[in-house]
């Protein structure tokens, strides 16, 4: 018996020694031959179907070296191609180094492309073994070279290290979303909703005159601003605001951050954010309330003459962040008000972003088809209803409940 | 005579290793397609109808204590029948062997090895199961007694793993391509239980005949249970029409499974334990090949004919000229042979004898056949 036992011991010793052979044991490949990605652009070509544009990691000890007025630790290169594969073999050629996709953190797409239809470069993409599905999606204004050689991380020294971390403020301002490949490409195949990206462009002063002319009726900017328009002073630089719209494979519309915020309460996604009120004590202040989910969104949709009926229910809890000498806040009247005036303001702010994505866009961003399905049995009667097609005949009812909790520090003054 | 044999774990493990390997290649898929989104609910209500017929199967051995699947039929039919069966069956494993194999090493060529030539990598496997072979069938069994709970602690991990990615709404439309799509011709999946297959050869090799019930059953909940971890976190990870060529549903899973910011790569430590799975896997197959053979022509060293068959499977493995090819063989050759062998052939063929049985002794059970142990080397 102790034999059999030694025996099998070995024999999984054998098996593992095995396995763990595999593991490097034919790669010939090695840091030295690869040129790491880290960004991938793509769009339209002029004299050829796409502009590639490859964001290439430089290994730190020639870092030194490069005088590109892109960030110092990449280059940014271009090359008009009639595919990613094809593109990728005449940078292999130029640069005799093996293009390495697996470290790539944000694949590119310029709107120009978006607009036009992106379906061949996301199954390409997808098809890809060392493209993973973590890396982000985003739409960019301008053309993808450009938007590339202006990334240049503010507080960062690692290209790489900032796309991974860029993305993190949307949980705490709810403007934009950190949408992956693979979050992309599920929801472009689904059958329950459209798909969207991240929307971003290079601040410049040019981009904040052009493009800064949307204003809420109340006056408020500050969430109505969109990638490239927020009035930032600071050097040429990308900024990640709103998301892109698609429908199919195709880029509809842009959502500004307030829109984006909208999104995110209506699909559980949102964790915290500051959104800004008027005031119900005085007129033309404001009140600024930082804002987190205090219940999971309670979405339904129900099927009336056809056409679907939404009704979202979300519950907040809110802190109160805008204080001053005169403030009064915090007796139950007051907070009472400020509650009425929040459930107003953002009930207004999702009817409008709902209907924009139902009217304007025809494109069920959100979500609301997997609400509907549950009135299906069957999968050819779900395809026969079409909900995609259908989204744009919905119409919506929203009840927000704000709870505002206190302040921080100062109860009031 | 009572010698040291598989025991209730050993067993249980001998039949799930099976399914473990085909839930990391496309079973999952091949579910998915026949049944859509109402996958979970198929494998639900065939793990049932399964765990009735394992009932059955436990009850129509009682009869047959000693003896194996191939005793049986030669006791029914004489040794045509039982050459019939034996080959028949020796076929039928060399081929789901060779093109599983092939399966798996198309993936880790395309994933991990695109220069390495494919002959490469299908003969170190062979070469390290008949390896292992060598050693008797005692060691083969107990080694992958080892390894596969941890296949079943991988598998399970990865499942957990893409718990945050769940939305539950994709089970919907419940009854996914209709309700005879999921019940009636649903029924076809139970090709999935195809490792129950090996319960009709295990019996002379168990050390208490009464483990016979527990491994049953047990092989039965097991399976049923990752089948739903595996269809379900398929089905609720992804829309199903996405995956629908996909190299590996579950490779699939693990790519899209996140250990934080620290670990990006989950999916190489996971290929690990599934390389462990399949050399385990072709192993016990192997057993089994040079059991029948043994059974079918009485030679005594057995396994001396490891090398052959690795050899046959090694060329069966060339069969099919790509991906396309295997898919069509594991979507509806190894389906529609798996599903004859155990409806069509093991059952039908314990039924008659039972009732042969029956007739030649009305009142008397005592078993049949001698004491019809044999010996684990």
């Amino acid at each position: 018996m102790k034999n059999s036992l030694k025996t099998a011991i070995l024999a999984f010793l054998i098996l593992l020694g095995f396995s763990l052979s595999f593991f490097g044991a034919f790669n010939a490949k090695n840091i030295d031959n690869l040129a790491y990605v880290v960004a991938l652009g793509l769009d339209v070509g002029e004299t050829n179907n796409l502009k590639l544009s490859l964001q290439i990691a430089i290994p730190s000890d020639s870092s030194s070296m490069s005088g590109s007025e892109q960030s110092s630790d990449s280059i940014v290169n271009s090359v008009e191609c009639s595919s990613i594969e094809s593109g990728i073999t005449l940078f292999n050629s130029y640069i005799s180094k093996q293009i390495d996709l697996s470290h790539c953190k944000v694949i590119v797409f310029s709107e120009k492309l978006a607009k036009l239809g992106i379906s061949e470069y996301l199954y390409t993409l997808m098809n890809n073994i060392q493209v993973q599905s973590e890396a982000n999606i985003m739409v960019c204004k301008e053309d993808c070279s450009t938007f590339l050689k202006n990334s240049k991380p503010l507080l960062e020294k690692m290209s790489a290290k900032y796309y991974e971390i860029a993305l993190n403020s949307s949980e705490y301002t709810g403007y934009t979303a950190n949408i992956t490949l693979g979050t992309f490409f599920s929801d472009y195949t689904d059958t329950f909703q459209e798909a969207s990206a991240i929307l971003a462009s290079v601040n410049t002063q040019n981009t904040q005159d052009l493009e800064a002319t949307q204003g809420s009726t109340n006056g408020n900017l500050d969430g109505n601003y969109t990638a490239g328009e927020t009035p930032i002073e600071s050097k040429s630089n990308i900024e990640n605001m709103g998301l892109a719209v698609f429908r199919d494979d195709k880029m509809v519309g842009e959502l500004t951050g307030m829109e984006t915020l909208c999104q995110l309460l209506l699909q559980n996604k949102m964790k915290s954010a500051t959104i800004t009120i008027p005031s119900p004590f005085e007129d033309d202040k404001i009140i600024d309330l930082s804002i987190t989910l205090n219940k999971r969104t309670k979405n339904t949709v129900k099927i009336v003459n056809g056409s679907p009926y939404i009704t979202s229910k979300i519950v907040l809890a809110a802190r109160i962040l805008s204080m001053d000498k005169n403030s009064d806040n915090l007796d139950k009247e007051s907070i009472q008000k400020i509650e009425e005036y929040a459930n107003q303001y953002l009930e207004s702010n999702l009817l409008s972003f709902l209907y924009k994505t139902a009217k304007d866009f025809k494109a069920d961003s959100v979500g609301f088809g997997k609400y509907a399905v549950h009135h299906f049995l069957t999968w050819d009667s779900w395809t026969n209803y079409d909900w995609l097609a259908n989204y744009e005949n919905s119409f919506f009812d929203v009840e927000v409940d704000t709870k505002v909790k206190s302040g921080y520090l100062l109860m009031e003054s | 005579m009572n010698y040291s044999k598989i025991g209730t774990i050993e067993g249980i493990c001998l039949i799930v290793i099976i399914i473990f390997n085909h839930i990391v290649l496309n079973l999952p898929q091949s579910i998915t397609d026949s049944c859509g989104s109402s996958s979970v609910l198929n494998v639900l209500y065939i793990s049932f109808f399964m765990f009735l017929l394992v009932l059955l199967i436990i009850r129509l051995f009682k009869n047959f204590q000693t003896q194996d699947i191939l005793d049986i039929a030669e006791y029914l039919g004489g040794k045509f029948l039982k050459y019939a069966v034996g080959i028949t069956f020796s076929l039928f494993l060399i081929f789901t062997f060779s093109t599983l194999l092939r399966n798996f090493s198309e993936i880790l060529k395309i994933v991990y090895f695109p220069y390495v030539p494919m002959g490469f990598i299908v003969v170190l496997f062979l070469i390290v199961v008949v390896v292992i072979n060598t050693f008797g069938k005692k060691t083969v069994i107990k080694a992958n007694a080892i390894i596969t709970p941890i296949i079943a602690l991988s598998l399970f991990i990865t499942f957990l793993l893409v718990g945050r990615s769940f939305s539950f709404e994709r089970i919907l439309p419940i009854l996914g391509y209709g309700v005879k799509e999921t019940f009636l011709t649903g029924l076809s999946n139970l090709f999935a239980f195809n490792g129950i297959c090996y319960l009709f050869f295990i019996m002379p090799y168990l050390e208490n005949k009464g483990d016979f019930k527990k491994i049953g059953i047990g092989s039965v909940v097991i399976i049923s249970i990752f089948l739903v971890l595996a269809i379900g976190s398929l089905l609720l990870t992804f829309p199903f029409v996405k995956f629908t060529e996909a190299l590996s549903p579950v490779y699939l899973i693990i790519k899209t499974a996140k250990f934080g910011t620290f670990i990006q790569r989950p999916e190489a430590l996971f290929v690990l334990t599934w390389i462990l799975s399949l050399l385990s896997y072709l192993s016990v197959g192997l057993m089994f090949l040079l059991i029948i053979f043994k059974k079918l022509t009485n030679v005594a060293h057995e396994r001396a004919m490891a090398p052959c068959f690795a050899t046959l499977i090694y060329i069966a493995a060339w069969i099919p000229s790509g991906m396309a090819d295997i898919r069509f063989f594991e979507s509806t050759l190894y389906k529609y042979s798996s599903l004859i062998f155990l409806f069509g052939i093991f059952i039908p063929i314990l039924l008659l004898a039972n009732i042969k049985y029956k007739k030649k002794h009305p009142k008397n059970m005592v078993s049949e056949g001698g004491d019809g142990n044999e010996k684990l080397s």
